[in-house]
């Protein structure tokens, strides 16, 4: 089953920065290719839709008014931003690599990473699950 | 019947003798065969009130004893300054160095530091060293375990703190059935149903009450968190001083154990210590720019400050040091002379450099000047130099009255700039100024410069002569020795050095003097040494083993040629007849009279036609040199004497109806001096009692109201232009020129001119008075007045007195005519 590429989740903040580095050097190890996954939260984009969608900035403090497709446009970015990050990562290495945004609650991108090795940070340490 | 014909008159003045026209040297009183054989002359010849003056000014070290060594050019004041500095300064102290640092606590101040001599390039030295360790040291300090778990220390005490607080309010959220959702840009709040967020629709549903109570609470906990993010700068703030604190705590034992060695290496100096100590301030303030990479270092490290004083782009230079004076590996005290003492030579300038596109400055770039490098020693200065630079004599004066140097650029000083510049600290000046200038200056400043006196005390006046006499010929010879050395000339003989002292003695204007004029002097030596070498080369031998007196004379005579071409114009323009000018026969009312000129420092002399016409008139003496302007005031007023000393010696008791006019002819050039009015006096009195003049003599002299024959300048050089000009007509044995017999001391004729005489071919006659040469000119005798008050008869002056007396009888009948005919209207006139 070495073939089948590493999926690694690539949101912003540590956790996912040191994921990513520890996938880089299995997927090297393994030769295989690696895909990075950033999750979109379903989650925010239902908020946004609702009456108490106001955000309070981490720095302002202020709370303003959300809309979803306002909502939508800052998750898009977000992805832009993290699939850069990425590329940059992966830059200077062999490894194959691809990207890919997945809905929190899209059913069939949950369903197509069951082909793939999926990355994760368990209680007892990083762990490939399907393996 | 006495057939015997009256004795010729023979005038009471005899011709001198050639002996008496030149004062030569005595072989006896110069023993040597060439001056390789004389010891050099170490003090300055003839100049002991200059040499005086120099050590009494040197030597006195209170204020204002400045120096200014006065007289013409070439007379070696520049040398002999010079080398009596020289021979002082060596046991004088060494001045301290100094240097410009960068001023911490007021950056377009910049601080002067004082420090031994050599002191300057060691501390230069060991700051780059210091910075140096700096660059090492202080990033190595930071690159520590310790160091590294203590920041992240702090920086997650923070983090730490924001999460908890977060995480209790999003803790109680939930206890109230509402989540705290991440957004991308904060913070949000939602109610939740289950484990996930409401839809609207859901909310919608709900009863009215359990939504205003989801409202109210999500308002609450908004308001909650709002506060509580607000309260975070602020945290983020106390970890930014806690982490300062701590770099500066670890950066603190990084730069003290640096420079501790150093500030205890200096703590004699508390001057120096003090900027150590403030050095240690500023790195510890600045540590981050230690902490960047080394090639962001060094792209910044060394540039220059950007705008005024600000050093953000340049953290390096501002531990730089500016070592502006440094006085390493000297002995003694400075001597500095400045050959272009300009404001900014003299007090130091501010230099700028061009960065980005504008000029920008620092303290790194503040030069030092004359002032600096002269400190504590001596500066020789050029007066007339000093004050054609624009304010270069103020920013002197300024500085020596303050006694101290301050930088500062003539834009400021004038304060026709405002733009932000350095202001470096001022330096204490301790110097001895000698100004070296013409005369003129010295007494012009002296006049006209009320500080002059206060700065200037000392006038160190050089002497352009000095008595000539056997032991000054041999100290003469010394000195022509010394320079023959020096300037690695072949030695001159004994000859060679005779012919010099005369030459030179007749450069003094007078045989008992010899002048001193170096530059002058150094130049026939070398002259002289150019026409023995000249000489021994077309001989075919290698170099002349010594200099002889043809070879002086060959150099004095080429000096002479390369420079007469005017005076051979002039005599040209005789020979042809265009200038007109005898030298044989008489004539009345006509005298050669002699003028010197002077082009380029090249003297000589010229006979010039002087006549005098008179008639019956109003007793005025015309002047047309003076009429027309081209007479000067010593040359009118040598005129106005002549009438003063014919109404007193002839026909005193009468009137003086005397027209007479005087002209130089063809002179259409200015007159200038007095040395003609004996000859003017002479046509005068020949034009009144009609007596012809002797056109074979030519008359130098000024005369005073009672006739008396006085001194003038410039004897040698008329004679010989009169003789110059009766040797190309060919030499009569008539031909002589009259002299003031107070000028007999001042001949030093050419050769030729004592040949001629010694021959009989010409004569030169010193005469006293008016009566004298009048004698000699006419060959009449002047006559004295007997005890009836009467001239005798058939003299000069009883044909004088005649003349003015039958003017005057004239004079009184024309008078009583005019009387008679008011008195009787009508009546017959009476005519003279």
């Amino acid at each position: 089953m070495t073939s089948r590429r590493i999926a690694v989740r690539v949101n912003d903040g540590d956790e996912a920065r040191e994921a990513l580095g520890v996938a880089i050097r299995l997927a090297q190890a393994r030769g295989t290719e690696i895909v990075g996954i950033f999750v979109e939260d379903v989650r925010l984009l239902r908020w946004a839709a609702s009456p108490f969608a106001r955000e309070i900035g981490t720095v302002t403090a202020q709370p303003r008014p959300r809309d979803p497709a306002a909502m939508q446009r800052a998750l898009r970015l977000l992805a832009e931003e993290a699939r850069e990050t990425f590329a940059r990562r992966l830059a200077g290495t062999s490894v194959q690599w691809s990207f890919r945004v997945v809905s929190g609650g899209d059913p069939e991108a949950l369903e197509a990473l069951e082909t793939e090795l999926l990355f994760v940070k368990t209680p007892a340490g990083w762990r490939l699950i399907g393996d | 019947m006495d057939l015997t014909l009256p004795p010729a008159f023979v005038p009471a003045v005899r011709a001198l003798s050639a002996e008496a026209l030149c004062r030569r040297c005595d072989p006896a009183d110069l023993p040597f065969e060439t001056t390789e054989t004389l010891e050099d002359l170490p003090d300055l010849l003839g100049q002991a009130r200059a040499a005086e003056a120099i050590e009494f000014g040197i030597g006195i070290r209170s204020e204002g004893y400045n120096l200014f060594a006065m007289g013409p050019e070439g007379l070696g004041r520049r040398t002999a300054v010079r080398r009596y500095l020289e021979r002082l300064a060596p046991a004088q102290a060494v001045p301290p160095d100094w240097c410009y640092v960068f001023n911490f606590q007021t950056p377009h101040k910049p601080r002067a530091l004082r420090l031994p001599p050599s002191g300057g390039a060691r501390l230069k030295r060991e700051m780059e060293h210091l910075v140096e360790e700096f660059r090492v040291s202080i990033p190595a300090a930071f690159d520590t375990d310790e160091y590294r778990r203590r920041r992240q220390e702090i920086e997650a005490e923070v983090t730490d703190r924001q999460d908890d607080a977060i995480g209790d309010i999003g803790q109680r959220a939930h206890g109230q059935g509402i989540a705290l959702l991440r957004t991308p840009a904060g913070f949000g709040f939602a109610p939740v149903q289950g484990e996930e967020v409401m839809e609207p629709e859901a909310f919608r549903k709900l009863p009215a009450e359990e939504q205003r109570r989801i409202e109210s609470g999500i308002d609450a906990l908004q308001e909650e968190l709002r506060t509580l993010l607000q309260a975070v700068p602020g945290w983020r703030r106390e970890a930014q001083k806690k982490l300062r604190e701590l770099n500066r705590e670890v950066a603190r034992a990084a730069v003290d154990s640096a420079i501790n060695d150093l500030r205890v290496a200096y703590r004699s100096q508390p001057e120096v210590d003090q900027y150590l100590g403030e050095v240690q301030e500023d790195v510890l303030e600045r540590t981050e720019f230690f902490l960047q990479k080394e090639s962001e270092q060094a792209a910044a490290a060394f540039a220059p400050p950007q705008g005024g004083g600000d050093f953000e782009d340049s953290p390096l230079r501002r531990y730089q040091v500016n070592v502006v004076m440094e006085h390493a590996e000297e002995a003694g005290a400075p001597i500095i002379y400045e050959d272009n003492p300009t404001h900014g030579n003299l007090i130091g300038r501010i230099e700028h450099m061009s960065f980005m596109g504008t000029l920008v400055t620092d303290f790194t770039l503040i030069k030092a000047g004359a002032l600096h490098r002269a400190n504590g020693g001596y500066l020789i200065l050029d007066a007339w130099k000093m004050l054609t630079e624009p304010y270069a004599w103020e920013a002197l004066k300024r500085a020596l009255r303050s006694r101290e140097i301050r930088i500062e650029s003539l834009g400021q000083s004038l304060s026709l700039v405002s733009t932000v510049s350095l202001e470096p600290e001022p330096i204490p000046l301790d110097l001895k100024i000698v100004l070296i200038g013409p005369r003129m200056v010295y007494y012009l400043l002296h006049a006209y410069d009320p500080e002059f006196s206060e700065l200037f005390k000392v006038a160190v006046d050089f002497e352009e002569e000095m008595d000539r006499s056997p032991e000054s010929d041999l100290l003469f010879a010394r000195l022509v020795a010394t320079l023959a050395r020096r300037e690695k000339l072949a030695p001159f003989d004994r000859g060679a050095v005779m012919r010099v002292i005369e030459h030179w003695s007749r450069n003094a204007g007078d045989a008992d003097k010899l002048s001193i004029q170096m530059r002058g002097l150094l130049d026939l030596l070398r002259e002289a040494d150019f026409c023995a070498r000249r000489t021994a080369r077309a001989g075919s031998h290698d170099a002349p083993k010594r200099i002889g007196p043809d070879d002086v004379q060959a150099a004095i005579d080429a000096a002479e040629r390369r420079a007469s071409r005017v005076r051979e114009k002039l005599q040209e323009e005789v020979e042809r007849g265009r200038l007109l000018l005898d030298t044989s026969g008489e004539r009345v009312g006509q005298v050669n009279g002699l003028s010197v000129m002077q082009l380029a420092g090249y003297s000589f002399g010229h006979p010039t036609r002087i006549t005098a016409r008179v008639r019956f008139g109003g007793g005025h003496l015309i002047d047309i040199e003076r009429e027309v302007a081209l007479g000067g005031p010593i040359h009118s007023k040598g005129v106005l004497i002549l009438s003063g000393y014919l109404s007193g010696r002839y026909a005193p008791n009468r009137p003086f109806p005397l027209s007479a006019s005087l002209v130089f002819e063809q002179s259409y050039g200015g007159v200038e001096g007095d040395s003609a009015s004996s000859a003017e006096l002479y046509a005068l009195l020949s034009a009144i009692g009609q007596v012809p003049l002797k056109q074979s003599l030519a008359v130098t002299g000024s005369v005073n109201q009672h006739g008396d024959v006085q001194a003038i300048g410039g004897v040698n050089e008329k004679i010989e232009g009169f003789f110059a000009l009766c040797k190309a007509r060919g030499l009569t044995g008539q031909q002589g020129v009259l002299i003031p017999a107070s000028n007999v001391g001042n001949l030093m004729l050419k050769r030729e001119v004592i040949e001629a005489v010694s021959q009989g071919l010409f004569h030169i006659y010193p005469v006293a008075t008016v009566d004298e040469g009048m004698e000699i000119l006419t060959g009449l005798p002047a006559g004295q007045r007997n005890a009836a008050g009467h001239f005798p008869p058939e003299t000069i002056n009883a044909r004088v007195e005649q003349r003015l007396v039958d003017y005057a009888e004239r004079s009184i009948a024309l008078t009583a005519g005019k009387v008679l005919k008011r008195r009787a209207p009508g009546g017959p006139a009476i005519t003279p």
